[in-house]
């Protein structure tokens, strides 16, 4: 099954990593977006 | 039901005619599937061997690009003179509506796909193995998989802000399985169908084609409406 | 955001990560795949809640046609973004999977394609929302253009199957080493709900900006 690797640890690192991330990154979005100003700029 | 038949014959009939007067639509439409051609066997660089895998993948890829040219256009007209909404109050069933307009567009798609082919042949000098018949039978039948997703995406995307960059977005990913089955089966036509196989990717096309121009017809009436 | 959202968010947050950590280091390596197996603890539930968030995406826009309440249309929103979210996030682990184990970074599999193509369509929707300023029409076209993305999936899946198929089927749950199998079913519980959580914050965040946008 291992086919071209040795080493499997940095692509289970960047599985998780990219799994943080994008959660991570998702959450914040939210939690900006949601706050009174809305993120935005066109605050009144 | 009967009633529905009879409108969109009416629909189809203007559309046709608005085909035929804008003539110079058509022109275009194919000139810049034309133009992809080239541009595509410029890409695919001086092997000639990869032209001819691949004049099947150019030419409907080239076909793709024309159609939201034409698709766009055939609903421009529509928006500007709010002739759209004029059908509707007349009135016209909306599915009605699209399946003329739907019409239309196959029949535009239709004429340029097939006009295209024997530039492909030349072209990418893909002799036409498999026969011509199994390249000019697949048009109609991809042209058909493009036009009813077109036709909804085209009439969405023309009454948004930036529609030009809308409908692309749209349309593209939704006709992934059409351009699939339509590039297999005319690539059979291109390099001869040893298994085969050329009826069953036609089937899955048809079958593509059944549910998209059935789903179109349900809910171009919420698509429309007022 | 409410006090309680952002209690229940940090906790989605931790049970998260709790998940993460244990599919580092209390499930053994595979004897075939080793330490790659450890990818399929966040690979396997984070396709499972997006191929969930996709049919919520559906069951919305069906919701809304036939009953036009505007719950309906918050829910249709928050799936497509939080689809995307999840789609684009198992292609990318999907791709980090697949090379070491296939040698490739992307096959024309029909599992990847589906996907891909579904997230691509939800993203030109999510486009044409932000381009349309009529919240009605907004709501009626996505919600059209969802269900006849819908109508395309099924016919991707075939038609990339019968080109070609790589990817690795299914483990039967029994076939699984007891220790694995848990971590991958407390992993798959805390993917859901950190995607019920996020599903409802931004359910409700839709609900806001709706509001603000018939205040102006």
């Amino acid at each position: 099954m291992m086919g071209v690797v040795t080493d499997p640890w940095p692509y289970v690192w960047a599985a998780y990593g990219a799994t943080t991330l994008a959660l991570g990154a998702y959450l914040v979005s939210l939690w900006v977006r949601s706050q009174p100003s809305g993120g935005t700029s066109e605050e009144r | 039901m009967k009633e529905i038949l009879r409108q969109c014959t009416l629909v189809v009939r203007k559309e046709l005619l608005h085909l035929w007067r804008g003539r110079a639509r058509l022109v275009a439409t194919a000139a810049f599937a034309f133009a992809n051609l080239v541009v595509f066997s410029f890409a695919g660089g001086l092997h000639s061997e990869a032209l001819r895998t691949n004049a099947a993948g150019f030419l409907w890829v080239g076909i793709l690009l024309a159609s939201t040219l034409a698709l766009g256009e055939s609903f421009r007209v529509e928006v500007q003179n709010n002739a759209l909404e004029a059908m509707l109050l007349l009135p016209v069933h909306p599915a009605a509506i699209f399946y003329g307009k739907a019409i239309g567009n196959l029949v535009l798609l239709t004429l340029v796909g097939m006009v295209m082919i024997p530039f492909s042949v030349v072209l990418f000098d893909a002799t036409p193995a498999g026969g011509l018949g199994r390249l000019f039978l697949t048009i109609p039948f991809g042209a058909a998989a493009i036009s009813a997703p077109g036709t909804m995406h085209a009439a969405l995307s023309s009454r948004a802000r930036s529609r030009d960059v809308l409908l692309p977005l749209l349309l593209f990913p939704l006709v992934v399985p059409g351009l699939v089955a339509a590039v297999q089966a005319t690539q059979l036509g291109f390099v001869g169908d040893a298994m085969g196989d050329y009826g069953d990717w036609l089937t899955v096309l048809a079958g593509f084609c059944v549910v998209q121009w059935g789903l179109g017809g349900l809910l171009f009436s919420f698509v429309v409406e007022e | 955001m409410t006090r309680n959202l952002l209690i229940t968010g940090a906790l989605a947050v931790l049970l998260q990560v709790g998940g993460m950590v244990a599919g580092l280091t209390l499930s053994p390596p595979e004897q075939h795949m080793s330490d790659l197996v450890r990818i399929m603890f966040v690979h396997v539930p984070v396709a499972w809640a997006a191929m969930a968030t996709f049919t919520v995406t559906l069951v919305a826009a069906i919701g809304w046609l036939s009953t036009r309440r505007w719950g309906w249309d918050h829910l249709l929103d928050a799936s497509l973004e939080v689809g995307v979210v999840l789609g684009v996030l198992l292609s990318v682990q999907g791709s980090v999977w697949g090379y070491p184990t296939w040698g490739t970074w992307w096959t024309w599999d029909p599992r990847l394609t589906s996907v891909a193509v579904m997230v691509l369509s939800f993203l030109g929707i999510l486009a044409l929302r932000a381009f349309v300023d009529d919240p009605d029409k907004r709501a009626s076209w996505s919600a059209a253009a969802s269900i006849l993305a819908w109508g395309s999936v099924p016919f991707t899946y075939f038609c990339v199957k019968v080109m070609n198929s790589l990817h690795q089927k299914q483990t039967p749950w029994g076939a699984m080493a007891p220790e694995m199998l848990r971590v991958l079913l407390l992993n798959t519980g805390t993917v859901t709900i950190l995607t019920l959580w996020m599903l409802v914050a931004r359910y409700r965040l839709a609900r806001v900006e709706l509001q603000r946008e018939l205040d102006t």
